[in-house]
């Protein structure tokens, strides 16, 4: 009997297996152990068309045994249904399987459960196992010795190493032909060097060596992982012979690399290059590392039952659904493999009033001091939760006349039983509540406090997509009701605490959904806003936080229309600490040199401490702009801090307009290199009014340091970063460039193509002429 | 008579849709031809009809013209630009409510906007509340979504008895490989066909399928799908919609025009395939504004 940490359970390459990864709590050593897992999927119909279908599988040799047995397998089933189940002799099977057999049934005949979940996956949830369990385990089982919900559990000891590949002749962010051999190879503190064959023979020794759990990359995924197998195959290795794994893995990635589509952007995701038995971690690939690193992605890992390694490169949103997942078949409900609960029948009048969002002000345009901010803490959650909103309570049978109706809609929320929604939701937020009352303790070390920030920022993260993914259409257990449902009741408790607000002195000035700006009625004797946030959490039920006053605050105006925009202000706590929204310090595209710019700006408006003062500071903000303009002008400005990011939402060819973005992939593609959408390119603008890509840009890839760059461009969005921050105070973009001796309408160079022969040609002809 | 250009489109009609039947033997056909299609269809029980009632009302000219398009159990199939299909689905909508019709709509492409059908009420004089009552719908937002909606329509149907039935864009959801393995799609469209072939026989209410890539996009309607009353082609003209009606050869041409202002047909001789229907819509934009120049 031994005990320890069971660290991740892997897909056998047997195909009729799962490795369980051990790691022995006394001698800090991992196990690997191997255990027989032929997981069933489940195929729901009519009685007569699964009679044929059991006696049509026995004569399939892929299948090992298809049975009937009568469970509930969806979440809507009141009543338990005889279903088949179906065992594939080989895992890697199943899906070919169903896939047959929803064709079988014209893809409508049949419903399919637990279908597209890994075997990894099902053996945790069928086992009631979690990655990074304690557990203790004999020849026979393997078991948790604590449920995953646990919230003080123990960390196992993780080692930890970093391998950073470089090319020869190659910077790491440059180009990259594909054929350069590996230089050098940084496995953790070791830096190795030497010919290429015994370099990775080398390499292969220091992993064995250092042994360490995870390793961890930065763009490992995209360049360091497949530059390393790539070498290995050319000089000669096999799968067999190098590994970074614990065990042999293909050299091919266990996802291939794809763009998608998610709240209106083109996205990308890289290919995953996962190692059994060990952890590849890409922080560049991974949208959770930046907030959770390690502590909250084992947070995630443990309540999903995912592997460390799929919770690094999934969103928020497919660990809330694997949390589902866990508490739906905890129930004994089996997982859909192609949802298809539609929207309900309603009248166009009713979709007016339920297709609606939460509820949001116009702010006031301009600076304003006095101002405090409350903010609902996990409202969206809170009240799926208090309200019992779930696709399976919602609108329910079983009750006609419930105490819940969601406001101006009457959908029905179940008395009777609790939805799986609020059953995943709600140890979430407790979790939460527990780490951030543990975060507000004295003598906390500074390890533990950076642990529990995590995994705070780690729930956080999962609760915000949890009410999203109530009306995304591939949820498997959304509904698109709830999601009506969710922001009625918002808009309705935002309203009442707009109505109590104003009763307890205060005039409201802005709101976003969960929060409220107001300002005192009477600024000499303001409320006392601690204890209206107490009073107002105890009428609503729900935790109503106060943010804190600001010195000043700014909201700024819609270029288009001139009004204000919800979500775009600037603001100084009385703390000292800055509020950012919608400015360009908080998007991914906005080059150095107007970062620096904005946080030189925030600096000088930092001293301010009331509106007035914010005022009085603006032409010394004018001042600061000037300073920058003229140092750009002169062409001395580090080319590294004038790069523009731009992620790119189509493929080169699909571009009807030349941009720089298009000139810039026309460049990379003269390079050899090929940016997928979602992708995101860098580049400096040489000449924003040339005509040829090759003139217009130069791309990061390819930068030099000493390439001569736009001064009018960069001028230009100097003159718009300074116009977003200092719009309500007059400052305009056309009177800064005029300022600058720059006119705001850009002259095209004349229509010519210099890569173009006959263009060249007749050029020479016009300067022999001349 | 038929012209010339109307037997074109009638013949084009007719191989497209391989539903000989349709094509009238001479002039339009003022009553629709009976079932029988190439493709023998698996047996339906009819159930009880609904009663066939007024779709639309018979002024303006433009909702006469488009209410004669509709026949009881029988479908009317739009297609052409989908802008000139969203913007003629809306006056539908308005004029549906005038004649105080109920109509049950299934939408695939998430196109429906509730502020611009009621602006199109109140262009007619009714209230908002009563047009958007009287349009009951489900929108999809995945082909399995749609397949769901699409088996429960005719009980849906039976439930709230509408006068029109309308699917809006049923395939969209379908050319999608990202959502939906390509090997499914033909399948379970041609099962959406036959549906939609089982809901108006059993009902016996009018369908009105408004299809923007025509049957091109919508494999097994033509075989399996519903008998068909009329194929109408929306095609943008310089001064408006053009509406071309398969069976009738009839044309109408929705021009754009103010209030009181009057159009050069007037003065010209009648022509009996072609009406024109003053709209007074906004004109269409022709160029979008631009911070960037």
């Amino acid at each position: 009997m031994a005990e320890g940490w069971l660290f991740d359970v892997t897909e056998g390459r047997d195909g009729t297996s799962v490795v369980l990864w051990l790691k022995d709590g006394a001698r800090g050593t991992i196990t690997r152990r191997a255990e027989p897992f032929l997981p069933p999927f489940w195929v729901d119909g009519a009685r007569t068309d699964l009679t044929d279908l059991a006696r049509e599988l026995e004569k399939d040799p892929r299948v090992a045994e298809a049975t009937f047995q009568v469970l509930r397998p969806s979440l809507y089933d009141r009543r338990p249904r005889r279903v088949l189940s179906v065992v594939t002799r080989r895992n890697p099977d199943r899906r070919r399987v169903a896939t047959t057999i929803d064709a079988r049934g014209g893809y409508t005949r049949f419903h399919l459960y637990d279908v597209d979940l890994t075997p990894p996956h099902l053996y945790h949830l069928e086992h009631q196992l979690y990655p990074f369990a304690p557990v203790r385990w004999d020849a026979d089982t393997v078991a948790a010795l604590e449920p995953a919900e646990t919230i003080d559990y123990a960390l196992p000891p993780i080692r930890a190493a970093e391998l950073e590949v470089n090319l020869q002749g190659c910077r790491r962010d440059g180009l990259v032909r594909g054929t350069e051999s590996i230089s050098t190879v940084r496995v953790g503190n070791v830096i190795l060097e030497g010919p290429e064959e015994a370099l990775l023979r080398t390499v292969r020794e220091e992993v064995v060596r250092q042994d360490p759990d995870v390793l961890l990359t930065e763009d490992g995924d995209g360049a360091d992982i497949p530059w390393l197998y790539r070498r290995a195959q050319a000089v000669g290795f096999n799968e067999t012979t190098f590994f970074l794994g614990r065990e042999p893995a293909r050299f091919q990635p266990s996802r291939a690399a794809f763009s998608y589509q998610t709240y209106g952007t083109i996205r990308h995701r890289e290919a995953a290059f996962v190692l059994p038995g060990r952890f590849h971690l890409d922080t560049g690939n991974s949208f959770l590392w930046g907030d959770a690193e390690l502590p909250g992605l084992i947070e995630a890992a443990r309540l999903s039952r995912l592997s460390l390694q799929t919770v690094a490169r999934q969103s928020p949103g497919t660990c809330f659904t694997a949390m589902e997942m866990a508490h739906a078949r905890e129930e004994g409900v089996h997982i859909p493999w192609k949802k298809n609960r539609p929207e309900a029948w309603k009248s166009g009048r009713k979709l007016l009033d339920g297709d609606r969002g939460g509820v949001i002000f116009l702010p006031p345009v301009g600076v304003h001091d006095h101002v405090d901010e409350f903010d609902f803490a996990s409202l969206y959650p809170h009240i799926m939760v208090r309200q019992n909103l779930s696709a399976e309570t919602l609108d329910c049978r079983c009750c006609p006349n419930p105490r819940r109706r969601a406001p101006g809609l009457g959908y029905r929320s179940c008395d009777r039983r609790v939805g799986l929604i609020p059953r995943t939701l709600e140890p979430l937020l407790v979790r939460r509540l527990a780490y951030k009352a543990r975060l507000r303790r004295p003598g906390l070390s500074p390890l533990e406090r950076e642990i529990l920030q995590r995994r705070v920022k780690m729930l956080k993260w999962i609760l915000v997509t949890a009410f999203g993914y109530q009306g995304y259409r591939n949820a498997r257990f959304g509904r698109i009701e709830c999601h009506e449902s969710i922001n009625a009741y918002a808009r309705e408790l935002l309203a009442g605490l707009l109505h109590s607000a104003e009763r307890s002195g205060y005039r409201v000035i802005h709101g976003i959904v969960d929060s409220l700006w107001v300002r005192p009625l009477d600024p000499t004797h303001p409320p006392d806003p601690e204890r209206f946030a107490e009073t107002m959490s105890r009428e609503f039920d729900l935790p109503l936080g106060y943010e804190g006053r600001y010195r000043w605050i700014v909201f700024l105006p819609a270029v288009t229309h001139g009004l204000g925009v919800p979500n775009r202000y600037y603001g100084l706590y009385s703390t000292g600490e800055f509020k950012l929204r919608g400015i360009g310090s908080r998007r991914h595209d906005t080059p150095v040199v107007l970062r620096r710019f904005e946080g030189e700006l925030l600096q000088l408006f930092g001293r301010a401490r009331t509106a007035d003062e914010f005022r009085a500071s603006v032409p010394r903000a004018l001042a600061r702009a000037d300073a920058f303009a003229e140092q750009i002008r002169e062409g001395t400005w580090p080319r590294e801090e004038l790069l523009i990011s731009r992620r790119i939402v189509q493929e080169l060819g699909a571009y009807v307009t030349f941009s720089d973005s298009v000139a810039a992939l026309r460049q990379l593609a003269h390079h050899g290199i090929a940016r997928a959408p979602g992708e995101t390119i860098r580049y400096l603008v040489a000449d924003r009014t040339a005509r040829s890509w090759r003139d217009r840009v130069v791309v990061a890839e390819a930068l030099r340091g000493d390439e001569p760059y736009d001064p009018g461009a960069y001028l230009e969005l100097l003159a718009r970063s300074a116009e977003t921050l200092l719009a309500p105070m007059g400052v305009r973009r056309e009177a800064l460039l005029a300022r600058w001796g720059l006119s705001s309408d850009k002259e095209r160079g004349p229509y010519r193509s210099p890569e173009s022969l006959v263009q060249r040609r007749l050029d020479e002809t016009m300067e022999g002429i001349a | 008579m038929v012209s010339r250009g109307a037997a074109a489109a009638l013949a084009s009609f007719h191989s497209a849709w391989s539903i000989p039947d349709l094509v009238p033997a001479s002039g339009p056909a003022s009553t629709p031809a009976g079932p029988v299609g190439p493709v023998p269809r698996v047996p339906v029980r009819i159930r009880r009809r609904l009663p066939a009632r007024q779709v639309l009302p018979t002024t303006p000219a433009l909702f006469g013209w488009l209410g004669k398009r509709f026949a009881p159990g029988e479908a009317t199939v739009w297609a052409g630009a989908s802008s000139a299909i969203d913007r003629l689905l809306e006056l539908l909508y308005a004029g549906s409510a005038l004649a105080k019709g109920r109509i049950s709509l299934l939408e695939g492409a998430n196109r429906f906007n509730p502020y611009r059908i009621a602006e199109q009420g109140q262009a007619l004089g009714l209230e908002p509340t009563p047009v958007l009552e009287g349009i009951h719908l489900a929108r999809a937002f995945t082909a399995y979504q749609l397949v769901a909606l699409v088996d429960g329509w005719s009980a849906e149907a039976r439930r709230r008895r509408p006068t029109l039935l309308i699917g809006h864009e049923l395939p969209a959801l379908f050319d999608n490989p990202e959502e939906l393995p390509p090997e499914e799609r033909e399948p379970l469209l041609r099962h959406v066909s036959e549906q939609l072939a089982e809901l108006v026989e059993g009902t016996g209410l009018p369908l009105l399928l408004t299809v923007s890539g025509g049957f091109a996009a919508f494999p097994g309607l033509a075989e399996l799908g519903p008998r068909f009353s009329d194929l109408v082609r929306l095609i943008p003209r310089p001064a408006g919609v053009e509406l071309g009606s398969a069976r009738e050869g009839r044309r109408l041409l929705m021009v754009h025009r103010a209030p009181g202002q009057r159009g050069l047909e007037e003065f010209a001789p009648p022509d009996a395939t072609q009406e024109v229907n003053p709209w007074a819509a906004p004109l269409p934009l022709t160029g979008r504004h631009s911070r960037n120049g």
